[in-house]
């Protein structure tokens, strides 16, 4: 697994903050821009450490069964 | 001839002198008649062959088998003349002999004694499964007690066996047999189980086994008391009397200890079996842990991708260009984003961001909705 936990952890709350930031209604394209960014950025390293981390369950799984 | 005249009853006494000096003891066998009892404590009865027939007399006590008319017995007498001038012998020992005479009395004794409750199957006591001290009773000589250790050590070794060494036929055997029962008995430490025997013989040989006292002397033994006397055929009153009666001396030790091997080869099957259920127990757990694990694994896996998925579905909405693509736009003044018509004027310059780029214009008139 490339990503440890504490960075899964911390992108998630990276996401958070985008997400806050949108609700507040501050309205700032050029920063839209940037947050949404790197928003999107985000979830798709998460979704990569997700792919990562069923591989590695399939393969713990395998050495138990 | 004396030339002396005598009183009668110096003449009774100078007779009797004669009989003791020529015949302190004789044994005569024959059969017996008129048998009677007075007073219980006198025993009268005739010893008689095909032509002869003599008077005797004892006391009970010394009587140490039942007497019937037509039993043949031995008896260890002294003649005497009484002081009535009746010829008659004082009996001190009576045995009966010829198989004949050895079985009926058997019978007899054996009636009595059961007529008592000596035999009665609710008195008999199991033996200990795994008995620490035994008692031994019989003949060092004996093969008996040769076959009863043999077999015992191959069975079970580390018993601690109390040997009694007795004589185990004749004339003192009972006795002797009484007293060794009686000696464990009163042991501080009581054996866990008598063992008495003999090997085998004729019903002559084996007649101190078949003696009141040697019978009732095992039936009060606070140790329980097996019996392994001569061949499997031979069933004396000591066996009936005995709590558990084993056909041979090898028998009774079979009966005594068990076998050591098969006890190890069922302690062996335990332990597997101890050993499979353990397995079972582990193997069950170990697959239960392992299921709640990967379920509670998967469950943080799911939870996590629903998480991301609602994130980027939530982040998509804020999209400022998909916005602008479907037609709205952004007016800024002086480089602030203008949200609301209070702050324009007519004349004023403002720039409008659209999807594909940008444009600038004059505001005109201003048209506030409320």
């Amino acid at each position: 697994m490339s990503t440890a936990k504490t960075d899964a952890a911390k992108l998630l709350k990276e996401i958070e903050d985008i997400l806050d930031w949108f609700e507040s209604g501050e309205v700032d394209l050029d920063k839209a821009l940037k947050q949404y960014q790197a928003g999107l950025t985000s979830i798709s390293q998460l979704t990569q450490f997700l792919k990562d981390a069923k591989v590695q369950v399939a393969k713990i799984n395998k050495k138990f069964d | 001839m004396l030339n002396q005249v005598l009183e009668v009853s110096d003449f009774v006494a100078l007779v009797n002198q004669t009989l003791d000096y020529a015949y302190p003891e004789v044994m005569i066998e024959g059969e017996v008649s008129g048998f009677s009892l007075n007073q219980d404590k006198f025993v009268f009865f005739d010893l008689k062959d095909s032509s002869a027939s003599v008077g005797c007399f004892m006391m009970v006590f010394q009587l140490k088998v039942p007497l019937e008319d037509g039993m043949r017995v031995r008896i260890t007498a002294q003649p005497k003349l009484t002081n009535k001038g009746r010829f008659s012998l004082t009996v001190r020992q009576v045995v009966p002999v010829g198989e004949g005479g050895l079985k009926r009395a058997f019978e007899l004794l054996r009636a009595k004694l059961d007529r008592e409750g000596l035999f009665a199957p609710e008195r008999k006591r199991p033996l200990p499964p795994v008995p620490d001290a035994i008692g031994l009773i019989s003949s060092e000589s004996a093969a008996g007690a040769k076959d009863f250790l043999t077999i015992l050590g191959r069975r079970w070794g580390g018993v601690e066996v109390k040997f009694a060494r007795v004589q185990v036929q004749g004339e003192s055997a009972p006795d002797q047999i009484v007293k060794a029962v009686d000696y464990f008995n009163q042991l501080a430490r009581p054996v866990d189980v008598l063992a008495i025997v003999r090997g085998g013989g004729s019903l002559e040989d084996l007649w101190a086994f078949n003696t009141e006292p040697v019978a009732r002397a095992i039936a009060a033994s606070r140790s329980p008391v097996i019996t392994g006397i001569g061949h499997q055929d031979d069933v004396t009153l000591a066996d009936l009397a005995a709590d558990v009666r084993a056909a041979t001396p090898t028998d009774a030790a079979a009966l005594v200890v068990p076998d050591r091997r098969q006890i190890l080869s069922q302690l062996e099957s335990a332990r597997g079996q101890l050993a499979r259920h353990i397995q079972h127990l582990i193997v069950g757990r170990r697959d239960r842990y392992l299921a709640e694990l990967r379920d509670g694994m998967n469950r943080v896996l799911s939870s996590f991708e629903q998480n991301l998925s609602g994130y980027r579905r939530s982040l998509m909405a804020y999209d400022p260009e998909a916005a602008l693509r479907r037609g709205y736009s952004v007016l800024s003044k002086n480089g602030r984003v203008m949200t609301s018509v209070r702050g324009l004027k007519a004349g004023d310059t403002i720039k409008a961001k659209l999807s594909d780029g940008q444009l600038t214009g004059e505001v005109t008139s201003v048209h506030s909705q409320n």
